[in-house]
């Protein structure tokens, strides 16, 4: 396994660029949708170091993402989605083999927590409406393995692959009207009350073989939504509550840039 | 020379209402004091045949009031598994009138709180309704707080619906003796430990059980006005029996003054009606043909001509009622147990 400990003989990473990192530099593929987009821009704007990581980038927008087929660890896009694909690679790739990096990491590819801590995080400050740490575990088990790509990253791990997950970012406050509508106590939720659900989702990855990051804290507002100083740009004028921006992206390069260096200095 | 019965109706006579007729085609047997409507919300609680009755209602687009909605990101066969969307609330089954007034002092604080829990391989029953959770809850405080949504729903359910159903179920009961609180179940059957000293035997007699029901519905009405109860015995019979007697001579004893119960509260007040599904599954007329061969188990074809008589009799007291296009019947959910109801009392056959 290449080190993150030789910055010198690593090469300058480049998107898409598996195929022009030294042999020591760690191969790091992103694998996701449209939500992409802000850490390629966090990417290319030097806004992420990333000494000694080789960062390439895989995946589709949209409805070409639901195009990605998924099979023994190996991505095979449909041919309506070749195009979209090869726009994130730069051309160089069009089907994704994890025998071919070192680290997968997923982010957003439709795992969408919203939903989990909007209900609970509601729940917890509702009386009566109380449900059992089995009954949430259930409803993450449902609403994860209702998402191809968790499979995939399961069976990812499975193979012996190392993978990474990144949930989709919370949707962006003051943008499309207000997404807690119908969970308004979630607004109320602590940083504690959000921690314990991570943990649970955390848990449930890692007993699974894989390495849940979840959303930094100071990203969040209103008990699970985004800040809106991390919106895409134009994302107001829009009512793109969606996409993130660059700086988010970075941050999160960064984060899972940090967690392979945990992970490293652990395994030592 | 007339008498009181010259002038009496066709169905007032046995020839002419029973021994001429087809007994699926009988009609009339309920005629009902009240209107249920599609917009009214219909709580349902009790012994299992009330699951029946609920999931009826709900796939004949009724308003069915489920007042502890379960996570909507549970899959289907998981709110039936931990007993969501079973009951109006997730007691599980009330089998008799002491355990229904139990819950709703409870709720409302009419009683102390009972703070038994039974620990099982590091998790925790509640005694009160200890099949709710499979597996048991990972804590008391968890355990608790599950409590605490219950009594909530249970008073959602009392105070905003129109109609409360109550099936009657049995007569036995297990208490705390100490206590002096009931149980759902006989501890050491589905969880617990038994123990001689502290659990005893009860079988509530018909006095007490038509006092028991009477409080219950003061509290009802006195938090919700306009609450109509509907009142029902299930013709399911006992699993088993711990009154000494034959199993099959204690199921008589305890539908039987379960069914006076029923005629004496219908009879006093206006509020409260009955159906008569006991009678539909279990008269002589039918010739056992609703149940399944183990002579306890409801057939679907059972249920279903129960719940036929049940709307065909309103009809005939009320009219049709106008098709009301924006509530769409809805398909009532899965649950296991006995033939897609949660009968915990079978859990007894399994210890026996």
């Amino acid at each position: 396994m290449p080190s993150l400990d030789a910055p010198e003989k690593a090469a300058t990473a480049k998107p898409g660029g598996a195929e022009t990192a030294t042999a020591k530099a760690l191969r790091l593929c992103f694998i996701g949708d449209s939500n992409l987009a802000a850490l390629k821009l966090g990417h290319d704007g030097g806004i992420a170091e990333a000494a000694g990581v080789d960062i390439s980038f895989y995946g589709a927008p949209g409805p070409d993402f639901r195009a990605l087929r998924y099979s023994d660890g190996v991505i095979v896009p449909d041919p309506q989605a070749v195009e979209a694909v090869k726009l994130v690679t730069g051309g160089d790739r069009i089907n994704f083999d994890a025998a071919e990096v070192d680290v997968v990491a997923f982010f957003a590819a439709r795992f969408r927590v919203q939903a989990f801590f909007e209900e609970f995080l509601h729940r917890a400050s509702v009386p009566g409406a109380f449900v059992s740490a089995q009954v949430r575990m259930r409803a993450l088990e449902a609403l994860a393995m209702s998402t191809r790509y968790v499979r995939a990253a399961f069976d990812m791990a499975a193979r012996g692959h190392r993978v990474i997950f990144v949930p989709t970012p919370f949707l962006t406050d003051a943008i499309a009207g207000d997404p807690l509508a119908k969970a308004p106590m979630a607004a109320q939720a602590t940083p504690d009350d959000r921690a314990a659900l991570w943990d649970e989702i955390e848990g449930f990855f890692a007993a699974r073989g894989v390495t849940l990051l979840r959303q930094p804290d100071e990203t969040v507002v209103r008990g699970c939504l985004t800040d809106p100083a991390f919106a895409a740009i134009g994302a107001e004028a829009a009512g793109d509550a969606v996409h993130k921006s660059a700086e988010y992206g970075a941050m999160v390069i960064r984060q899972v840039l940090a967690s392979l260096e945990t992970a490293e200095i652990s395994a030592k | 020379m007339t008498h009181p019965y010259s002038d009496l109706p066709p169905e007032a006579f046995w020839r002419t209402a029973v021994a001429a007729h087809n007994p699926l085609k009988i009609r009339g047997l309920w005629q009902p004091k009240f209107r249920i409507l599609r917009k009214h919300r219909i709580a349902t609680a009790g012994s299992c045949f009330a699951q029946h009755i609920g999931q009826a209602l709900a796939g004949r687009g009724y308003n069915w009031f489920n007042a502890e909605e379960a996570p909507s990101l549970l899959p289907a066969e998981a709110r039936a598994e931990f007993n969501y969307g079973i009951f109006s609330f997730r007691t599980g089954n009330i089998y008799t009138a002491a355990m229904l007034l139990q819950w709703l002092q409870l709720a409302y604080g009419l009683r102390d709180p009972i703070e038994e829990v039974w620990q099982q391989h590091g998790r925790f029953f509640d005694p009160l309704r200890p099949v709710i959770e499979p597996g048991g809850f990972a804590s008391a405080e968890e355990l608790f707080g599950s409590r605490e949504s219950v009594l909530a729903a249970i008073r959602r359910a009392v105070e905003e619906a129109h109609v409360f159903v109550f099936t009657m179920g049995l007569t036995e009961s297990w208490r705390n003796l100490q206590a002096g609180f009931e149980y759902a179940l006989c501890p050491g059957t589905t969880a617990g430990t038994f123990d001689a000293e502290t659990h005893g035997f009860h079988n509530h007699q018909m006095g007490a059980i038509l006092d028991d029901m009477r409080k219950v519905l003061r509290i009802m009405k006195r938090r919700n006005k306009r609450l109509r109860v509907l009142l029902t015995v299930s013709p399911v019979p006992l699993t088993a029996t711990a009154s000494g007697q034959h199993v099959l001579t204690a199921t008589t004893y305890s539908k039987s003054v379960l069914r006076a119960v029923a005629g004496q509260l219908v009879d006093e007040l206006d509020f409260v009606d009955y159906f008569p599904s006991y009678e539909i599954v279990t008269h002589p007329i039918y010739r056992g043909m609703f149940f399944a061969p183990n002579q306890r188990t409801i057939v679907h074809e059972g249920v279903d001509v129960v719940m036929q008589n049940f709307f065909d009799d309103q009809t005939a007291a009320f009219g049709d009622e106008k098709p009301t296009p924006a509530r769409k019947a809805r398909p009532a959910a899965p649950g296991p147990g006995c033939g897609g109801v949660k009968c915990e009392e079978e859990m007894l056959g399994a210890f026996a």
